[in-house]
């Protein structure tokens, strides 16, 4: 564990991740303390598209709301939502991936045509035909992710599981007479670890993604909560001559998508054993 | 297994692929709000002439068990009758049949410049791994994927309709036979912004091969032959390396078809995400519905096609198992 | 300017000898440091002589077949002293075009792994052809010298054989080819990193075979590089052997079979199971040997039977002894 902690911060992928996570972390701490966050709900038409100043250092949107505030927020319902997903894609998708590469059988063979027609659809156009049959709100988009994402958990928890299977070690303990479970805990899962993380990372960076885009169609968490996605989508119409309101949102996605990209890269780098430098 | 076997074994699977995405479908628009669709029937088919909404209904299958109105609706659309759309009376198969080309046209014109715009990024990022540019490329890529397209897509058009008061999509559609100029015009900013995303896939999968097989034994033999630098490049290095990247960029086109459905919004084109997209804002279920079997079926032939021009190109892959290996 | 030559198969006094290889150092540049892979080599290796050089991995071998046919591309890894000669030749100053003429034609060298070292997704015929189009010889000589080629190395069907993709041979016809590309400029100079290694036993006879009768018709210089001392006794008229970097015998075939002086020659050797012993005779086996050479003493030291202070504190340098040569302060003696 300490090795690999080490490697991670050593690797460049996992330095930029960890300063990013780090960045991300506090924003959530200021967000859920309150620290120095003005209301991000109330309006007031006279502070309506003020440019950055010290007050307001992202300056305010078209109903004078402060703009860093309702990034901070937005980026703390983006990760939540994306959390949420991404957890319960994990949490499915491994477990039927597991499932299915351990018993075999007609098991594995609907498992995996059940994964395969998920991954027959575009990404996008799943989650929007899923949060379009589900109406439109925060909760919604993160189970219509949530679903879209299991495929990819399956893939990556059966390949190694089938993989080990196989292998001497694990057959050796089977005949050992260690029962089914034990051999799971102790010989596979501890294999599946990195390669599921690693996932789960990357994954998170996508579920922001897709948030914040069916968030900019207006199907994601709804006015007048704050959501990076429809900050953008409202934007449009007065970037032109208030930049902020375009700026400072698109730059806290673009914070969240490249932090967990980076972290699962790194991670990747750090877990992989191949893995090796010149 | 002869040859035959397999080829039935292959388009049955894909059959049978087809036929699930459509129950997916089916189940997931019809089963949770499909008592809209039949409460709103009376009300909302005012547009549609009595041929049509006889069409439509049998398009539901209404009145019918679940079963049945699934084994209606795929019988209808295998019959041409891909519904009408409540709002404008129109045939879903006809608009089906206009948007689709433009989408086509977009995703090409993406994955084309994306593809080029990676492997490009990847060649440069792989001559000197470590150095400087590549740290640059790298960093690029992962930009292209970071900002999500509609923020790009946003900010051109803020950029470019306020400031500079250009935007030839606020013109109506034009194709590229009617008037291939403006067509050019009103393809080139969102054929941009997909390309990056495009772009950033392949620049990954370029770099990795370029490196991975740079260290393999046949370019120690191509350079142990005499050849130069430029030559072992182009004619083994690449072709080798690019085999992956070919995979790659079929399956970024096949996601366009349906991904670029934000895109198209923002810059107003009519394609194929469009018409899904305006469906669903309109619950006009019968437009969704077809829509997206199309798109998903469009994806899995391209999918498919990608994966028979891989097997087309990479030698290697059997073309029939009853090839014989000399012995030595 | 060239090391002192221990015998040579060949008594040339006069000419330099085809190869000459002087206080060759080859380092490597991690982020911990420098470390040196290879170092004070020297050797020759006269016209149409075979020599073998034999050591475990890691011993550089490998290293020094592709220094002296330039081809380490590495950015940390590069040769860091001495110099490498060809004739009267020196290809550690000569410039990159110049230096890739001389590959294919005059020096050629044959890998491992023929599974990998053939383009897979070009045909056999057009790795071949490409040996003579880049020099300008038209296509058709090209063609038919190739198809020749293939021929002299006992392949069936070279006509299907020139438009197949390398994946329809098995690995020993793959090793045949790749002899057939090596050999179709006709160089001065083979080396042959280990190709029977990955080959079944009785294929590496046929492979040793083929090697030994184009090495003598064209009285083509042979350097074989093998961590297998058994395979190439019948092959070689001189052995080289390397231990972590640095060389630590040199004799005749003959010489050290008889009789070797370096204690991990003694142990290679020794190590080899032959037909008549015992089968309860133990294998001897050598413990691998995992760290950098030190910066003073002898590497070996660790796992010497033999080991004294001095081969802790003094690096022992190659010296003639009678027509051979031993890097050890206390070589083997007769043995009883």
């Amino acid at each position: 564990m300490k090795t690999i902690t080490r490697r991670l911060a050593h690797g460049v992928n996992g330095i930029i991740g960890l300063s990013l996570l780090g960045v991300v972390l506090v924003l959530v701490v200021l967000d859920v303390t309150g620290l120095g966050m003005k209301d991000v709900l109330a309006q007031n038409g006279a502070l309506s598209f003020h440019a950055p100043s010290s007050s307001h250092i992202f300056g305010t949107d078209q109903f004078g709301r402060d703009i860093l505030s309702r990034s901070i927020a937005g980026l703390v319902n983006s990760l939540r939502i994306g959390l949420i997903a991404v957890a319960i894609a994990s949490i499915i998708g491994t477990t039927l991936g597991i499932l299915g590469g351990f018993v075999g059988g007609i098991l594995d063979d609907a498992i995996s045509r059940m994964s395969d027609l998920l991954f027959a659809f575009p990404a996008v156009l799943l989650a929007l035909a899923i949060v379009s049959a589900l109406g439109p709100g925060s909760f919604n988009t993160a189970i219509a992710i949530a679903i879209v994402y299991v495929p990819i958990f399956v893939r990556v928890a059966r390949g190694p599981v089938l993989t080990l299977r196989e292998r001497e070690f694990v057959k050796a303990a089977s005949l050992l007479g260690f029962s089914s479970r034990r051999v799971m805990r102790h010989h596979i899962l501890p294999n599946l670890a990195a390669p599921v993380i690693v996932q789960i990372s990357l994954s998170l960076s996508w579920a922001v993604l897709t948030e914040s885009g069916l968030s900019f169609l207006g199907l994601g968490t709804q006015p007048p909560n704050p959501s990076l996605g429809l900050m953008v989508s409202e934007a449009q119409a007065f970037a032109s001559t208030a930049w902020w309101t375009l700026l400072f949102p698109s730059i806290f996605i673009v914070l969240l998508v490249v932090t967990f990209n980076m972290l699962g890269d790194g991670l990747r780098d750090a877990l992989d054993p191949s893995w090796n430098r010149e | 297994m002869n040859p035959l076997h397999r080829r039935m074994g292959r388009v049955g699977s894909v059959i049978a692929l087809i036929f699930g995405i459509s129950v997916l479908v089916f189940l997931v628009l019809r089963v949770i709000p499909g008592n809209s669709i039949m409460t709103s029937f009376g009300t909302e088919t005012a547009v549609l002439t009595p041929h049509q909404l006889a069409a439509l209904e049998k398009f539901y299958g209404i009145h019918q068990s679940p079963v049945g109105q699934y084994v209606s609706w795929i019988t209808s659309m295998m019959r041409g009758n891909f519904g009408y759309s409540a709002i404008s009376g129109q045939s879903v198969l006809s608009l089906t049949l206009i948007s689709l080309p433009v989408t086509i046209e977009l995703a090409l014109i993406a994955t084309t410049v994306g593809s080029l715009l990676g492997i490009s990024l990847g060649m440069l990022s792989a001559s000197k791994p470590g150095a400087i540019r590549d740290f640059f490329s790298q960093a690029t890529s992962i930009l292209f994927l970071a900002i999500p397209a509609f923020v790009t897509a946003s900010a051109i058009v803020v950029v470019m309709a306020n400031v500079f008061g250009y935007f030839p999509n606020a013109l109506d559609y034009a194709a590229p036979w009617q008037n291939p100029w403006l067509n050019f015009q009103q393809m080139m900013f969102p054929s941009f912004v997909l390309a990056l995303t495009v772009a950033a896939p392949v620049m990954r999968t370029t770099r990795t091969s370029l490196l991975d097989m740079s260290s393999q034994d046949f370019i120690r033999t191509a350079e142990g032959k005499g050849l130069s630098r430029k030559r072992v490049l182009w004619r083994h290095l690449l072709p080798n390396s690019l085999l992956p990247v070919v995979t790659m960029t079929g399956m970024q086109f096949g996601y366009l078809l349906g991904g670029a459905i934000i895109v198209e919004q923002i810059f107003a084109l009519p394609g194929i995400g469009r018409q899904v997209l305006t469906g669903i804002m309109q619950r006009d279920y019968s437009v969704v519905q077809s829509t997206t079997l199309v798109i998903a079926v469009m994806f899995v032939f391209v999918n498919l096609a990608t994966d028979s021009l891989y097997r087309r190109i990479d030698p290697r892959i059997g073309k029939s198992e009853s090839e014989s290996r000399t012995k030595a | 300017m060239h090391s002192t030559r221990v015998g040579t198969g060949s008594d040339q006094v006069n000419s330099s000898p085809l190869l000459s290889v002087h206080n060759l150092e080859i380092t490597l540049r991690t982020q911990k440091g420098s470390r040196r892979l290879v170092q004070e080599v020297s050797f020759d290796v006269a016209a149409g002589e075979a020599v073998a050089i034999v050591g475990e991995s890691g011993s550089g071998k490998t290293l020094t077949a592709l220094s002296i046919m330039g081809l380490i591309n590495s950015r940390n890894l590069a040769q860091s002293d001495g110099s490498i000669y060809l004739g009267d030749l020196n290809l550690s100053e000569l410039p990159d075009g110049q230096f890739r003429a001389l590959r294919g034609s005059e020096l050629a060298m044959i890998y491992q792994d023929p599974m990998t070292s053939l383009n897979p997704l070009m045909r056999i015929g057009k790795q071949l052809t490409e040996v003579f189009t880049i020099r300008g010889i038209a296509k058709d000589v090209a063609i038919a010298k190739s198809r020749e080629a293939l021929v002299g190395v006992g392949l069936p069907d070279p006509d299907r054989a020139m438009v197949s993709y390398p994946h329809e041979f098995s690995g020993g016809m793959r090793q045949r080819i790749m002899i057939a590309l090596a050999m179709l400029l006709e160089p001065k100079l083979l080396i042959a990193d280990e190709p029977t290694t990955a080959l079944d036993v009785t294929i590496q006879q046929q492979i040793l075979a083929l090697v030994q009768v184009e090495q003598r018709r064209r009285n083509m210089g042979l350097i074989w590089i093998t961590h297998d001392l058994g395979v190439v006794a019948q092959l070689v008229d001189r052995v080289i052997v390397m231990y972590n970097g640095r060389i630590v015998e040199v004799a005749t075939t003959h010489d050290l079979f008889e009789r070797p002086l370096h204690p991990y020659t003694e142990g290679l050797i020794g190590s080899i199971p032959k037909p008549q012993d015992s089968a309860r005779k133990p294998l001897i086996a050598i413990p691998t040997a995992t760290s950098a050479p030190p910066t003073q003493g002898c590497s070996f030291k660790p796992r010497c039977e033999y080991a004294r202070d001095i081969c802790g504190t003094q690096t022992p340098q190659l010296t003639q002894v009678n027509s051979r040569q031993v890097a050890c302060f206390f070589p083997v003696q007769e043995r009883s």
